[in-house]
């Protein structure tokens, strides 16, 4: 009708968006299908390569295996129960009342939260070690017992100090969904003649019930899945849990295949928690978390204030000031035990690590090299996926939504053991190599880095760039000139968020590391088989600081909330 | 001539039909408006026009040309056109010279060419002295003419508006209602504007669509769609109604509490025996007393005050004329019924539209 237009067609057969969908489809079908899969596999797989279901039946000959899960159960349960009770009387300090110094006490939580599990371990047991033990010495000191009362290699041990680094989660769920409690719903009970203590019991608590109940998920979870404490305490205390009889099929002699049928009752227990857990918290009813909070006015606790300050202070006490303490102490002594003192005082441990160990300082390197760019491609992978999926550029958008959001709910060393699978023999034979970690990190990660540049992306109106195309721009344009800049500020919080975890993963990267691609956690680990723990402190202090000047840099530009305010989402 | 041409336009979403038959012809330099509440499909029309979705059904020419049919479909950013969105979409990380000057830019004009047209622009719509803000620094209305700014400085071959008042306040959307259309006539713009405020659309545009379920009801000049509504929902979307059921008997026609000489309504014969009238309250006069007589073709008609409410500048009284019929009639803010007297109702059968129904 109108030769002398042409047209072109944005829904045109293979036009460059499509393609963008297929190899973004393809990537993350190799980064998380696949190992998967390859998981599942290989537990079915006899050594020669015929279908077998032995290796799931050699799990139930061995007790040694059943009791495995048995005590991952135990402590799961413990640890999440734990957590509870440690952490919803600060969240509703700091939410719901008048308790003093609420922002030193987030700012603790904060700091908990950022420490890693496994160093936390490592000094309490220098705090509670059977008898030489600071907190034991004091106590023999002190009432002339022969022997201390803390075993920090027990299974209450092993509990506390898992709980006491994993509280910081049931913290920020239970302060976010208290949050939204309007007083209004107190007053309504105020007013029909229930007391404070009665209303709080009666109401707030139930109302926040699918939040605590997530986060009693999240901490189960994680408590089970956890190998850096495990091999810390529960080694040495021979409790045998999931996490460690995984990592010894994966010692000598290998056993991939038993690893693989081991590990399959972890993945499912997660991933059934997870989808039970989303449910709850999708459940309708509570209209209290979705809507909007009315008015809200803090409890006034009287003297009781300075108590609830006291308790926050005492929990952040055990979790940083007394671990931090010993930690510092053993990284400047010749020997922890010899206590404070001039004579005592020496660089001499980081001097062994940064210039006479071996693989000290190419570990630290891999540290940054590694997770700078796991963080990079996770966020740059996780950018293009929300973006498209956000604008609705193609078809089953959702799909896509889904496999990046899928690694949350694989635990690291499951993740680790399906990457071998995968990838370690050939055609790749990546095992030992740089890429293997970087992919590895890069997979676990990817769901933060997806969460916040989804919710960064969704910040962005679309209209923002149908602006620029009504106005003469292509989609490039718009994305180049618009959706980049605005994109910056939140996208380095989210590199931040991928890079600080990266930097101190242990469970992908105990299983995957070779010779020359060891990490700054790889090498702590190493260390606490034959190394000192003046040494072993001294390299927790390094990587603290690592942790924190990376911390620092997003509490400076991104602002405050940036750590406890994402992990919540 | 015809500037924008919409023929037999339709667009599904899956199963639903968001619009159904849509065509229109659009002058240079007219001010059309498309009416209707929401999920009437005229978002969607618009965003057609601008090229951000492909018809399902039907095509869109602009000067002649094809621009929309649903095998292919020329990209928004080669229609010329510009665009003022609900959200404003004006640019947080620019300043507003930058929001404005940005259409010019991607037309790779001049640096001086740029400022120049970018000042006078500004001074357009009066924000001279505000050039090097960024937009968080600026009101609501503020905020309102930097879009407006950044869309008609390129003058656009249609200027597209969806819904760009809703987010003002109340005073602020009068004020803004005159600024469109003060620039509409300044640059003599055809313009396609959204909104579902009838008000807004009455005294803006040259001529009405407005639309229901994806369908359009009436296209009309605002005049022609208050005082000659063509269907139900035109009549009764369009200011405040009542709408009479009615039965032609011989030479009456019955409104069952009263009836009128069917001779006394114009074009009567063309209709059914079953009739449906639109009367505007306001052309309902009310009389305590018995009046003397008629005057210019007015009907008087008995009744009893059932209800009344006062809004100041009104009072609306329902009174019912025996039949169980309820009719709003409003009248002066100072004259007063009491609930349960009789009064005397002046309806002129010129004022009763008579609708399709």
């Amino acid at each position: 009708m109108h030769p002398e237009v042409t047209l072109k067609s944005p829904w045109h057969r293979w036009n460059p968006t499509e393609l963008l969908w297929v190899g973004l489809a393809l990537v993350l079908i190799l980064l998380v299908g696949n190992p998967l899969l390859r998981l599942a596999w290989i537990s079915l797989e006899t050594p020669s390569g015929g279908f077998t279901l032995g290796n799931y039946a050699e799990i139930g000959r061995h007790w040694r295996y059943l009791v495995g899960y048995r005590n991952s159960l135990a402590l799961g349960f413990s640890v999440a129960s734990l957590c509870l009770l440690i952490a919803v009387p600060i969240a509703w300090g700091v939410s719901r009342t008048n308790m003093p110094g609420k922002n030193l006490v987030q700012v603790l939580v904060l700091g908990t939260f950022v420490t890693p599990p496994f160093l936390g371990a490592t000094s309490w047991i220098l705090l509670a070690g059977p008898n030489a033990g600071w907190i034991n010495r004091a106590y023999m000191g002190i009432f002339g017992a022969d022997s201390g009362i803390l075993n920090i290699y027990s299974f209450p041990g092993l509990v506390f100090v898992i709980a006491i680094y994993s509280f910081p989660y049931t913290f920020v769920f239970t302060r976010a969904a208290l949050d939204l409690v309007s007083s209004e719903m107190e007053d309504a009970a105020n007013c029909l003649g229930a007391g404070r203590v009665k209303a709080t019991l009666a109401i707030t608590l139930p109302l926040i019930r699918p939040a605590l109940l997530g986060a009693w998920i999240i901490t189960f979870l994680e408590a089970i899945a956890i190998i850096g404490s495990s091999i810390i305490i529960a080694l040495p205390a021979n409790i045998n849990l999931v996490t460690l009889q995984l990592w010894q099929f994966f010692g000598y002699p290998l056993r991939v295949e038993m690893a693989a049928a081991y590990a399959m009752p972890l993945l499912l227990v997660t991933m059934g928690l997870f989808g039970f857990q989303q449910r709850i918290l999708r459940g309708k009813g509570y209209v209290a978390l979705t809507g909007k909070g009315g008015e809200r006015r803090l409890i006034d606790l009287g003297a009781g204030r300075w108590l609830l300050l006291a308790y926050s202070g005492f929990i952040v006490t055990l979790s940083l000031v007394l671990p931090y303490l010993v930690l510092l102490q053993a990284a400047f002594a010749k020997g922890w035990a010899r206590g404070l003192g001039w004579n005592n005082l020496t660089l001499a441990n980081f001097q062994f690590l940064l210039f006479q160990h071996s693989t000290a300082k190419q570990a630290i390197l891999n540290t940054f090299v590694y997770s700078s760019a796991a963080a990079t491609l996770a966020l740059g992978l996780a950018v293009s996926v929300a973006y498209i999926v956000a604008r609705r550029l193609v078809p089953f958008g959702n799909v896509l939504s889904v496999l990046a959001f899928t690694p949350f709910v694989i635990p690291g060393l499951v993740l680790a053991i399906g990457f071998y699978a995968a990838y370690a023999p050939p055609p790749l034979a990546l095992a030992g190599t740089a890429a293997i970690m970087v992919l590895a990190f890069m997979t676990r990660f990817l769901p933060i880095a997806y969460s916040n540049a989804s919710a960064a992306i969704r910040g962005i109106h679309p209209e923002m760039e149908d602006a620029v195309m009504i106005l003469g721009g292509s989609r490039l344009v718009a994305i180049r000139r618009v959706v980049a800049p605005l994109l910056k500020r939140s996208l380095l919080g989210a590199w931040l968020l991928v890079f600080i975890p990266a930097s101190r993963e242990v469970s992908s990267a105990l299983f995957l590391y070779g010779p020359k691609t060891r990490t700054m956690s790889v090498l702590f680990f190493d260390l606490t088989e034959g190394g000192s723990f003046e040494q072993l402190a001294a390299l927790g202090v390094i990587l603290l600081l690592t942790v924190l000047v990376f911390v620092a840099i997003g509490l400076m530009c991104v602002g405050r909330d940036f750590m406890l305010r994402k992990a919540s989402e | 001539m015809i500037k924008l041409a919409i023929r037999n336009i339709g667009r599904d979403f899956g199963s639903v039909v968001a619009v159904r038959d849509f065509s229109l012809e659009i002058a240079p330099g007219a001010f059309i408006s498309l009416l209707g509440p929401s999920g009437c499909g005229k978002t969607t029309m618009l965003r057609m026009i601008a090229g951000f979705i492909p018809p399902s059904r039907g095509t869109i020419e602009l000067n002649g040309r094809l621009l929309s049919s649903p095998s292919a479909s020329v990209p928004p950013e080669k229609r010329g056109m510009s665009m003022i969105f609900q959200s404003y979409a004006i640019w947080p990380h620019m300043t507003v010279a930058e929001n404005v000057a940005f259409g010019l830019r991607l037309r790779r004009l001049p640096a001086q060419d740029i400022n120049r047209r970018v000042e006078e622009m500004l001074a357009v719509v009066r924000l001279s002295n505000l050039g090097t803000r960024y937009p968080a620094e600026l009101s609501g209305g503020q905020q309102q003419r930097v879009a407006l700014a950044r869309a008609v400085i390129i003058q656009p071959e249609v200027l597209l508006l969806d819904e760009p008042l809703s987010n003002l306040d109340a005073n602020l959307r009068e004020e803004m209602r005159f600024e469109i259309r003060r620039l509409h006539d300044e640059f003599k713009m055809t313009t396609v504007y959204v909104t579902h405020d009838q008000s807004e659309a009455m005294v803006m545009s040259d001529r009405i669509v407005v639309m229901n379920q994806g369908t359009v009801e009436q296209i009309d000049t605002p005049y022609g769609l208050y005082n000659a509504p063509g269907t139900q929902f035109v009549a009764s979307f369009i200011g405040r109604t009542n709408f009479l059921a009615a039965t032609r008997d011989g030479g009456k026609v019955d409104f069952r509490g009263f009836s009128i000489p069917a001779d006394q309504f114009d074009h009567l014969e063309d209709l059914r025996s079953q009739l449906l009238f639109s009367l505007r309250p306001q052309s309902i006069r009310v009389s305590q007393s018995k009046p003397a007589g008629s005057a210019g073709g007015e009907f008087w008609v008995q009744g009893r005050v059932l209800k009344r409410s006062y809004f100041g500048d009104r009072w609306d009284y329902t009174i019912d004329p025996g039949g169980g019929l309820s009719i709003v009639a409003s009248t002066e803010p100072r004259q007063r019924c009491e609930v349960g007297e009789m009064v005397w109702m002046a309806v002129n059968p010129r004022d009763m539209v008579a609708i399709r129904a």
